[in-house]
């Protein structure tokens, strides 16, 4: 199993649609059950992303309280991901899960364990934005890391932090392999474009760096519930999140 | 019905094993046997070789001088036509030297035959005409003799990777000669060379503007390029580099005609070897041409034959390489300053000033390198008449060298580098031998003369196999590059225009100026270049009247030596066929287009003003516009503005343009009026791609002499129809005229 961390260290970056348009297009490569996403962010949106609104309301939050198998909040989508959600849940219930989590570090790994998903099977981990509970407890167990950005001044001044993480994680983990996702990126706006210029030349050589254009596509594949692959699949957002799908298989080494 | 249907199946098949991915040409008894030769430990032994070269050239000699009978002439070339055939399929270099080995035995031994008799016997028209068709035929003995000597073994040079360590990297300087061309030539080779990837601090560009003009001036250092003038205009080009060189102080200068556009990896490719080694003195790149020349366009072959340069390019200069006799071009080159400077700077005393600097270079003992990866892009001359006279300039510098400063003679050459020389100055007195061709059967069809003092049968045997050898073995060294019998077409072209400044500038070497050629315009309607082609009517007229009498001597007059009436008429259809050709490459077609369209292939979007985008892929550039291959059919407004941004690597270019075709999956736009950085932009996404050129010599078929010659029947028959047109338009009043 092959298990993908999408993080950032700042929230509005675009990250559970990253994560969602990098599923989908992961399942077009692999093909139907092989692709799943777990939502480890209270939001709750990941889901929403795949058409699954109505009817969902159970999740992983949950079920990890009343000590439930996770596998019964698989939900399957007609875009070929199984999402497991993380639920509609009260603030007692979040503020136990996370209590949770933080006394036991591998409890996310040991219930992915207890899945027992199959070898080519991939899942991405939605997390939310900055250093949290959800956060360590995702790169304790994934393979590849995923962090958005945008390309402006707030997400640069972000980097160095995510670095001293990232070099905390891999200093356990010494197989993780890292991208920078640049989000929303148009280079006819000048700062934009200037942002993604310093970006370019002052990311350090271990992390590659990956661009994913601003597509209005991007917002009307939200607001129709579909992934931005099947909104516009010859729109420049489908073929960047493409390429970084082609990537982050190349890096689990498939 | 049944048998015919055989036949052309049993054809196919044939042709299908002759294929060459038959892995029987690769893999074969032939090429086992070859491996286990070139393997085989003798070669180790002391005195092998020498004792083996000995041998053979002892055979070949005698091969060529055995005198035999009709029948044992006849016998032994369908031998030795047999094996070439056989053979000329198979892979590998051992088999090249074999069919290069037997084409200089048939021809070898077809100009000993021919020379044998030509002693003795007393003076007589015949006699003297026929010493001219023997002398021309010695020419092209020799230019082929030098031919295979340059191409035998191309050294294919791969280029030298640079130091990761910056500090260890020269200091360039770009050199930018110019004269006359406008801004719009020079503005995308001087954005380009302030793009190449190289240090900062490490590199000048400098535009040495012979013409001294204002304009030129603000706009190159608007862009942060120096404007070099001098004083005066002596010795045109190679007198501005000259006049540069005191002032500026690169350790490498690199050179470009103001209309090469250099690419941004052009220093790093090129540099590596002046660091490895310090007897280097320059390294020459190809001169690639984005538009047709005028050959090419007026026969609408761009892209789909290879040119002139091509062959030179492609395969010549790398042969050359292999002696250490790579010849200077004047631009896409490095030299190293203080070489050139030791030998006085860029040659002054004649007008192929490049071709004499190599020369200098060279008998000093410096060596020369040749890199055949593209690595700049120009256009090539616009009309025929500035072809010509780009060659005529070539010839007469050629011979002016050849006059004062004779590669045969003098200090400092390897007679390998003397033979390459050679060549290359022979190549360009083609004029006379070709018009001796094109004339010779005349002599026998006006007025009877035997000019060959030989019955045809005899003719036959020794000068057929001659011909099938020279064409199987130029085949193979030079089928990539050139398809058989078309530099014949070219050179008919030529001839004329050749051969009087040739002459010229043999006996008097000083004369004649350096003339500038122009590029980049238009040819704004068809028209038949008279003033051209005029000569090559006159020759053709006298071919077409000796065709009418050669028939009636074969079937009245002569018929009694009907082999000799059937060798000239042979001789005089195919001159016919050349200079039809020829005719064809005379009309000027129309050249409307102000950017040459270059293929290209990279990843682009389109974004609209709604916010939407596309992911597609460019087909083409030129400076005005762009056109687009879309995954799926789209539908977009004539004239509606879009920004497009063509990516090169992960570096991205934007530029705004208007939609100005729309179709299905294709899409063509026009760029709204560049500003500067825009410009840049478009020059660093397109011309200067690293990976821009690198399928620079056309994707073609195996070279196969025999369909070349269908080719050149078909173009001369192209060739026929438009001289009708041109001479029916000059002839018919205007009023009957539908064209105008």
């Amino acid at each position: 199993m092959t298990r993908i961390a999408v993080v950032s260290m700042k929230g509005g970056v675009g990250k559970t649609t990253m994560t969602a348009n990098l599923a989908a297009a992961l399942a077009v490569k692999l093909g139907p059950g092989q692709v799943g996403v777990l939502d480890l962010d209270p939001q709750n949106a990941l889901h929403l992303h795949f058409g699954l609104g109505a009817g969902v309301s159970d999740g992983v939050c949950r079920h990890s309280l009343s000590g439930l198998d996770w596998r019964e909040v698989c939900f399957p989508s007609q875009f070929d991901v199984v999402c497991l959600p993380y639920g509609a849940v009260s603030e007692s219930e979040r503020e136990a899960f996370q209590t949770l989590l933080s006394q036991d570090p591998d409890w996310v790994p040991n219930q992915l364990q207890r899945m027992g998903l199959g070898d080519q099977q991939v899942l991405l981990i939605d997390t939310p934005p900055g250093p949290s509970a959800y956060l360590r407890q995702a790169l304790a167990c994934v393979d590849v890391v995923v962090v958005v950005l945008l390309a402006d001044a707030a997400s640069y001044s972000t980097v160095p932090a995510m670095e001293a993480w990232l070099d905390d994680f891999v200093a356990q983990r010494p197989g993780l392999k890292s991208v920078y996702v640049l989000n929303q990126v148009d280079t006819t706006v000048s700062l934009n474009r200037d942002v993604a210029e310093v970006l370019w030349k002052h990311l350090p050589k271990r992390s590659v760096l990956h661009s994913v254009h601003r597509d209005e596509a991007v917002c009307e594949a939200l607001a129709y519930q579909q992934p931005v692959l099947n909104r516009d699949p010859v729109c420049r957002a489908t073929y960047d999140v493409q390429r970084l799908a082609d990537w982050v298989l190349d890096a689990a080494g498939r | 019905m049944k048998s015919g249907a055989n036949l052309a199946g049993w054809w196919r098949g044939l042709r299908a094993e002759r294929s060459l991915q038959n892995p029987r040409y690769a893999y074969g008894l032939l090429n086992k046997l070859g491996d286990t030769l070139i393997e085989s430990p003798v070669w180790a032994v002391p005195g092998v070789v020498m004792a083996t070269t000995v041998a053979c050239l002892l055979i070949i000699c005698v091969m060529v001088v055995i005198p035999f009978s009709l029948q044992e002439q006849l016998v032994f070339s369908l031998m030795l036509v047999v094996v070439a055939l056989v053979i000329r399929d198979y892979v590998g270099t051992l088999v090249t030297l074999v069919l290069i080995s037997l084409s200089m035995i048939a021809s070898t031994r077809y100009m000993y035959w021919r020379l044998a008799p030509s002693f003795g016997g007393e003076i007589s028209i015949d006699m003297v005409l026929g010493l001219g068709l023997l002398c021309a035929e010695l020419y092209a003995w020799l230019v082929m003799i030098t031919g295979f000597f340059q191409t035998i073994w191309p050294l294919k040079r791969k280029p030298v990777p640079m130091p990761s360590d910056l500090d260890l990297w020269p200091t360039v300087d770009v050199f930018i000669p110019t004269y006359n061309e406008p801004l719009s030539v020079l503005r995308p080779t001087v954005m380009a060379a302030l793009g190449m990837d190289w240090p900062q601090a490490k590199i000048k560009v400098y535009v040495l503007d012979d013409g001294r003009r204002s304009e030129i001036r603000e706009f190159v250092e608007s862009v942060g390029a120096t404007h070099v003038v001098r004083p005066n205009n002596l010795h045109a080009k190679a007198g501005n580099i000259n006049a540069a060189l005191p002032n500026t102080g690169g350790e490498l200068i690199a050179f470009f005609d103001c209309d090469h556009i250099p690419t941004r990896t052009f220093l790093q490719t090129t540099v590596g070897g002046f660091l490895k080694d310090k007897k280097l003195a320059l390294v020459q790149t190809p001169h690639h041409f984005l538009s047709p020349d005028p050959f090419e366009r007026n026969l609408g072959l761009f892209r789909k034959m290879p040119n002139e340069g091509d062959l030179f390019y492609g395969l010549v200069q790398d042969g050359n390489d292999l002696w250490d006799a790579t010849f200077f071009c004047g631009s896409c080159a490095v030299i190293r300053r203080k070489m050139l400077v030791e030998i006085g700077g860029v040659a002054t005393e004649t007008v192929t000033e490049d071709a004499h600097t190599a020369l200098k270079l060279h008998r000093r003992g410096y060596k020369t390198a040749y890199l055949g990866v593209v690595q700049a892009a120009g256009l090539a001359t616009e009309s025929l008449s500035a072809h010509v006279g780009q060659r005529i300039r070539w010839a007469r510098g050629m011979a002016q060298i050849f006059r004062s400063d004779n590669p045969l003679l003098g200090k400092g050459l390897t007679w390998q580098q003397r033979l390459c020389y050679l060549g290359a100055m022979l190549h360009f007195f083609y004029g006379l031998p070709r018009l001796i061709f094109l004339t010779a059967p005349l002599a026998y069809l006006f007025f009877g003369a035997h000019i060959m003092q030989a019955s045809a049968d005899l003719i036959a045997v020794y000068a057929l196999p001659h011909l099938i050898h020279v064409n199987i073995a130029s085949s193979r060294t030079q089928g990539k590059y050139r398809n058989t019998f078309w530099a014949e077409v070219y050179e008919t072209a030529l001839a004329w225009y050749i051969f009087i400044p040739t002459t010229l500038a043999l006996f008097a070497p000083k004369i004649g100026k350096f003339n500038v050629t122009a590029k980049g315009g238009q040819v704004k309607e068809e028209y038949f270049d008279w003033k051209i082609a005029l000569p090559y009517l006159l020759i053709l007229l006298l071919n077409g009247i000796g065709l009418c009498v050669g028939i009636a001597r074969l079937f009245w007059w002569n018929s009694q030596e009907w082999g000799t009436v059937l060798i000239n008429l042979v001789w005089t259809g195919y001159n016919l066929m050349l200079l039809w050709a020829t005719l064809a490459v005379a009309m000027e077609q129309k050249q409307i287009r102000r950017h040459w369209r270059v293929e290209l292939t990279a990843p682009a979007m389109i974004r609209f003003d709604t916010g939407r985008t596309v992911a597609c892929e460019t087909s083409d550039f030129s400076e005005g516009g762009l056109a687009l291959k879309l995954a799926a059919d789209l539908h977009v407004e004539v004239g509606a503005v879009v920004t497009v941004s063509i990516f090169r690597g992960e570096r991205e270019f934007s530029l705004s343009a208007r939609v100005v075709f729309c179709q299905g999956k294709a899409l063509r736009l026009r760029f709204e009026a560049l500003d500067l950085l825009e410009y840049q932009a478009l020059v660093s996404a397109t011309f200067s791609r690293g990976d821009a050129w690198l399928k620079w010599l056309p994707v073609r078929q195996l070279d196969r002499p025999l369909l070349g010659l269908k080719e050149i029947f078909l173009v001369g028959l192209e060739g026929q129809r438009r001289l009708l047109k041109s001479i029916a338009k000059v002839a018919l009043p205007q009023r009957f005229r539908t064209d105008t």
